[in-house]
């Protein structure tokens, strides 16, 4: 009987592993004045349709909290577009920047997923965009890797760039619910990093253990059951 | 008294104008197909949009819900419209887009029915109002780049490399970094049409990304309008 209960938990572990994630975790858009640029966020395990908001701090020195942004990016001069590909349970989106002020702005793209019972799941994207006269890219590593991370993520070190993933249990915008923010502040890089160790070494690794370990115990308990003569 | 028999009648052949003028705008959005009946399918009967249903009133349509677990029982083929809402149906394939005169506003069954590949449809959305180019026109469809809050008003969009091939695009997503007509906001599929599900249509079926009718411009209303008359021809 045991062991059924232990099959259930392994299944209840990878289906909740392998829950809703984002990557990369924040955006850096260094473009010139009116000069669009795009750049891509993975969700991973979203399939439900889902809404997407903006918000922006007022001026660059704000604090990186999604709910003293306040601000709409039209008051800094800035367009944003983003169109959202379904593949299997994944959204492809391209986020698109552009602004006709000179200077830097802090915000958030957030993906609210639709009601599922008491529980609304937001994700949110850190957005740091600098408009200068001077044509300069840098990518923030996005697009290239997909990252599953779990509510309470891990936190790195560097502050440069924020991220945010919101879960809450009740049907408050996140904004007005600080508690059920998971903050993780890291660099663009360690995120890509971290989302290459999580997906593609940690969680297998973790599968097979768990696997190899159902087997021992199965084939033990077998064991001990033959040898006390009841198969 | 002669003066006043005259400013009367002069006053009542100021407002008859108007109120032709008046009549003739109106008729240019309303006048399409009169006392007709046409079925919305819903799943969810709180994701019904009202607003596209009493649009399609005005086009004079006598609208029908009917939900999704009626549709074994329905039959569609008393219909001269079928509308298809935006909702994930568990079973699309019973819908049976194509056999009958169907619009679809809908991002979740496009693969089953057949009006793309496997990849599905996209949705496009920003922090302006948005434009389709129609007739190589940009056109704006959305009166306000918000749908509720900060939450913003999106189209649904069959992406180039996704589209049935058959299909006739009529109106295509507004030009941003991905290129000018990446995608398409309305197609048409005729009678006769080879859907990538392999499926040939019998009725037209008119594809509408343009999803929020609440925020419809005229123009947007002025599409609409047309693919209603396509569908339904």
């Amino acid at each position: 009987m045991k062991i059924y209960f232990f099959f259930l938990f392994i299944i209840f572990f990878i289906s909740a592993v392998s829950a809703v994630g984002f990557s990369p975790s924040s955006l850096v858009f260094k473009l010139d004045k009116n000069h669009e640029q795009c750049q891509a966020i993975t969700l991973t395990g979203v399939t439900d349709e889902i809404d997407v908001i903006n918000v922006w701090a007022e001026n660059s020195q704000a604090e990186w909290k999604v709910g003293e942004f306040k601000n709409e990016a039209s008051s800094h001069g800035l367009e944003l577009s983003y169109s959202i590909n379904d593949v299997e349970n994944n959204k492809y989106i391209d986020v698109c920047v552009q602004g006709s002020k000179e200077g830097e702005y802090h915000g958030a793209i957030i993906f609210k997923q639709s009601q599922q019972g008491n529980s609304i799941v937001q994700l949110a994207v850190w957005l740091k965009v600098t408009i200068t006269s001077q044509e300069k890219t840098e990518s923030s590593g996005s697009g290239a890797s997909s990252q599953a991370i779990s509510k309470n993520q891990q936190t790195a070190n560097q502050v440069q760039n924020k991220i945010q993933q919101l879960s809450s249990s009740n049907t408050q915008p996140a904004q007005e619910n600080p508690n059920a923010q998971a903050l993780a502040d890291s660099t663009p890089e360690e995120n890509e990093k971290t989302s290459f160790n999580f997906v593609y070494f940690v969680l297998p690794l973790v599968l097979i253990i768990l696997f190899y370990i159902a087997i021992k115990v199965y084939s033990k308990i077998k064991y001990k059951r033959r040898s006390l003569g009841y198969i | 008294m002669k003066k006043i028999i005259l400013l009367s009648l002069f006053a009542l052949l100021v407002i008859a104008s108007l109120v032709r003028a008046e009549l003739t705008q109106s008729q240019e959005v309303t006048a399409t197909v009169v006392h007709s009946s046409a079925a919305y399918v819903y799943r969810n009967s709180a994701l019904v949009d009202n607003n596209l249903i009493r649009f399609i009133e005005t086009l004079g349509f006598n609208i029908t819900k009917i939900s999704e677990s009626q549709i074994p029982l329905a039959n569609l083929s008393k219909y001269q419209l079928i509308v298809i809402g935006d909702e994930n149906f568990r079973k699309p394939s019973e819908l049976k887009v194509g056999n009958y005169p169907s619009v679809v506003i809908n991002h979740y069954n496009l693969y089953q029915f057949g009006l793309t590949d496997r990849d599905g449809g996209s949705i496009l959305g920003a922090t302006a109002p948005l434009n389709v180019m129609a007739n190589n026109i940009s056109v704006q469809v959305y009166s306000s780049a918000f749908r509720s809050d900060r939450v913003s008003a999106n189209y649904i969009y069959l992406e180039k490399s996704n589209i049935a091939h058959n299909l006739q695009s009529v109106a295509f997503t507004q030009p941003t970094s991905s290129g000018k007509k990446f995608g398409t906001a309305i197609a048409y599929a005729s009678v006769g049409t080879v859907l990538e599900n392999g499926k040939t249509t019998k009725k037209n079926i008119c594809f509408f990304g343009i999803k929020e009718a609440k925020l419809w411009t005229a123009e947007a209303k002025n599409l609409f309008r047309d693919c209603v008359i396509f569908a339904a021809r």
